[in-house]
C-alpha cells in the first residue's frame, strides 16, 4: 500500500519515512538504505520529531525502524 | 470484533495469528492478520491490470465522482475542473444514505479513457457521475452524466450554464439533479449548503481553486506555491473558511515532510488558522476537518479534535474526507484498532477501495497492529 500510494504522490517524504521504516523492521535493509537515499534527495528531515504519534510505544516502533534503516545499530 | 463484522464483506481474508498480549490491554487479544490475495504488488497496482472479481455493491446507494474534463483550453485551466469536483462532493456528503467514493481514489482516472463498469467494480459503487467543465470569460458551463456501472447505460445527462457569480449554485445543481435521480423522493433542500457561502469574492475563489490543485501535487513547491495563492484570498476574505483551512494544511505539510527552515512558526500559524477556519467554516466538512486534522497533528488536546470532528461526521455522515481525517485523529491518539474500523465504516465493500481511496493511508494502522512486542509490523502482509 505504502508503494502504491508513492506512485499517486511520489514526493510525499512521510510515505518514504514508513516505506523505511517498515523495511528495516522486517530485515530488508537494502530496500531500507535506498529508500532513505530517496528520502535524504527530498527532505533533509529523514527522522522527525513524530511528536504527532502520541503513543510512545508507537513513535518508538517508527523511529526505531527509521534509525535501522539508516545504519544505525538499535 | 472488527474481523467478526468484516469478514465475509471485503476481498481480503485474515490470517489468524493466535492470542498475543498487546500493550495497555491486560488479557490476552486474539490478533487476525490481514491477507491481500493475489500478492497484488504496486506495479499492478500502476498498470491496473488485477483481475480480481469486482467488488459487490454495498447496501446503500453508492457513487463515484470521476475528474470532470478541463473544456477550457489549456492546461492552466485544470485547476478550475479539478475544483469544481472537489465542491460537488461535500454538496453530495450531505446526503445521509448516499456512500461517495472519495477524490482521492478517483483522481488515478484523471486524463483516462473510463470503462465504467470497470470502475464500478473497482470500488465497488453502482453509479459513476463523468462530466466536463467550460469556464469562457465570465460564464461556466458544466455538463455531467450519471451512469449505471452495472449496465453502463446512461441514466442522465445534464448541463448546466451561468455566470461565474452563479458558480456555487451550479455546484448544487449538479448535486441535487443526481441526488435526485438516485432518490427521487428526495427534497432537494437536503444537500443544499448553508445560505451562507463560502466567500461571495470570485478572484478569492479563484485563488483557492489554483491554490488546491498546488496542494494536491504533496510537493515542498506546491506548498509553498499554495500558502502564496491562499494568503491572497485570505487578504481578500478573512473569513474564507477553505481558504484558511487549506492554508492550514500547507503549514502542517511543510512542517510533516521537513520543507521548512521555521518548523515552529509553521506550527503557530497552522494552529492560528485552523482556530480562524472553526470560527467561520460553519459546517463545512471539508474545512472543519481540514482544521480538526491540523488541530489534531499540531496540538495537544486530541479530545478536542475528536469532538470537532465527530460533530462534523454527523452532520455530514457521507463525508469520506471526514472519515478519513476522523482516522488518521484516532490512529495519533494511539488507537490504530479504531482507525481501521472507522475505515472499514466508510468502504465496507471496497478492500482495494482502501488502497487507493486513501492513499495507502491504512499502512499507518496496520503498521501499529503488527507485533508491538517483536517489535515487527505487518503493514507488508503481501499488499
Amino acid at each position: 500500500m505504502l508503494l502504491r500510494s508513492l506512485l499517486v504522490e511520489p514526493s510525499w517524504v512521510p510515505s518514504y519515512r514508513f516505506l523505511a521504516s517498515c523495511y528495516a523492521l522486517m530485515g530488508r535493509l537494502d530496500e531500507a538504505g535506498k529508500t532513505i537515499e530517496r528520502l535524504r534527495s527530498l527532505t533533509n528531515v529523514v527522522v522527525p520529531s513524530a511528536t504527532n504519534w502520541r503513543n510512545p510505544d508507537h513513535r518508538e516502533l517508527f523511529l526505531s525502524g527509521l534509525r535501522l534503516a539508516m545504519g544505525e545499530t538499535q | 470484533m472488527v474481523r467478526d463484522q468484516v469478514r465475509d464483506k471485503l476481498a481480503f481474508s485474515f490470517e489468524d495469528m493466535g492470542e498475543q498480549q498487546v500493550k495497555n490491554i491486560a488479557r490476552p487479544v486474539r490478533v487476525h492478520r490481514i491477507v491481500l490475495g493475489g500478492g497484488a504488488g504496486p506495479s499492478e497496482a500502476a498498470t491496473g491490470t488485477s483481475t480480481k472479481p469486482p467488488l459487490a455493491l454495498p447496501d446503500k446507494p453508492s457513487i463515484a465522482v470521476l475528474p470532470f474534463q478541463n473544456m477550457s483550453g489549456g492546461p492552466e485551466q485544470e485547476y478550475f475542473a479539478d475544483g469544481m469536483v472537489e465542491e460537488i462532493m461535500p454538496a453530495l456528503s450531505r446526503i445521509r444514505w448516499l456512500f461517495i467514493i472519495a477524490r482521492n481514489s478517483t483522481v488515478t482516472y484523471k486524463d483516462q479513457a473510463v470503462d465504467v463498469k470497470r470502475v464500478g467494480g473497482e470500488f465497488g459503487v453502482r453509479y459513476v457521475l463523468e462530466g466536463s467543465v467550460r469556464k469562457s470569460g465570465n460564464r461556466v458551463r458544466i455538463t455531467s452524466q450519471l451512469i449505471d456501472a452495472v449496465t453502463d447505460v446512461h441514466i442522465r445527462a445534464d448541463r448546466f450554464d451561468g455566470s461565474l457569480e452563479d458558480m456555487f449554485e451550479l455546484q448544487d445543481q449538479v448535486a441535487t439533479k443526481v441526488a435526485g435521480v438516485i432518490e427521487p423522493a428526495l427534497e432537494a433542500a437536503e444537500i443544499r449548503r448553508l445560505a451562507v457561502r463560502p466567500t461571495k469574492d470570485l478572484t478569492a475563489y479563484d485563488l483557492y481553486l489554483r491554490a488546491l490543485q498546488q496542494a494536491h501535487s504533496a510537493e515542498n513547491f506546491g506548498y509553498i506555491q499554495g500558502l502564496e495563492l491562499l494568503s491572497q484570498a485570505i487578504e481578500r476574505d478573512p473569513r474564507y473558511g477553505p481558504a484558511l483551512a487549506l492554508a492550514a494544511i500547507c503549514h502542517m505539510a511543510l512542517h510533516l515532510g521537513g520543507w521548512t527552515s521555521e518548523p515552529d512558526a509553521n506550527r503557530h500559524q497552522g494552529l492560528d488558522l485552523a482556530r480562524r477556519t472553526l470560527l467561520v467554516a460553519g459546517d463545512d466538512p471539508v474545512a472543519v476537518g481540514r482544521a480538526v486534522y491540523v488541530l489534531g497533528y499540531f496540538d495537544d488536546d486530541l479530545n478536542a479534535a475528536t469532538a470537532l470532528i465527530n460533530h462534523s461526521l454527523e452532520l455530514n455522515p457521507s463525508s469520506s474526507d471526514g472519515w478519513r481525517w476522523s482516522g488518521w485523529i484516532r490512529l495519533w491518539a494511539g488507537r490504530p484498532d479504531l482507525a481501521i474500523e472507522l475505515r472499514i465504516c466508510v468502504a465496507p465493500q471496497s478492500a482495494r477501495a482502501f488502497a487507493t481511496d486513501f492513499n495507502g493511508d491504512r499502512r499507518r494502522p496496520l503498521f501499529f497492529c503488527g507485533d508491538l512486542r517483536k517489535r515487527k509490523p505487518c503493514c507488508f502482509a503481501r499488499c
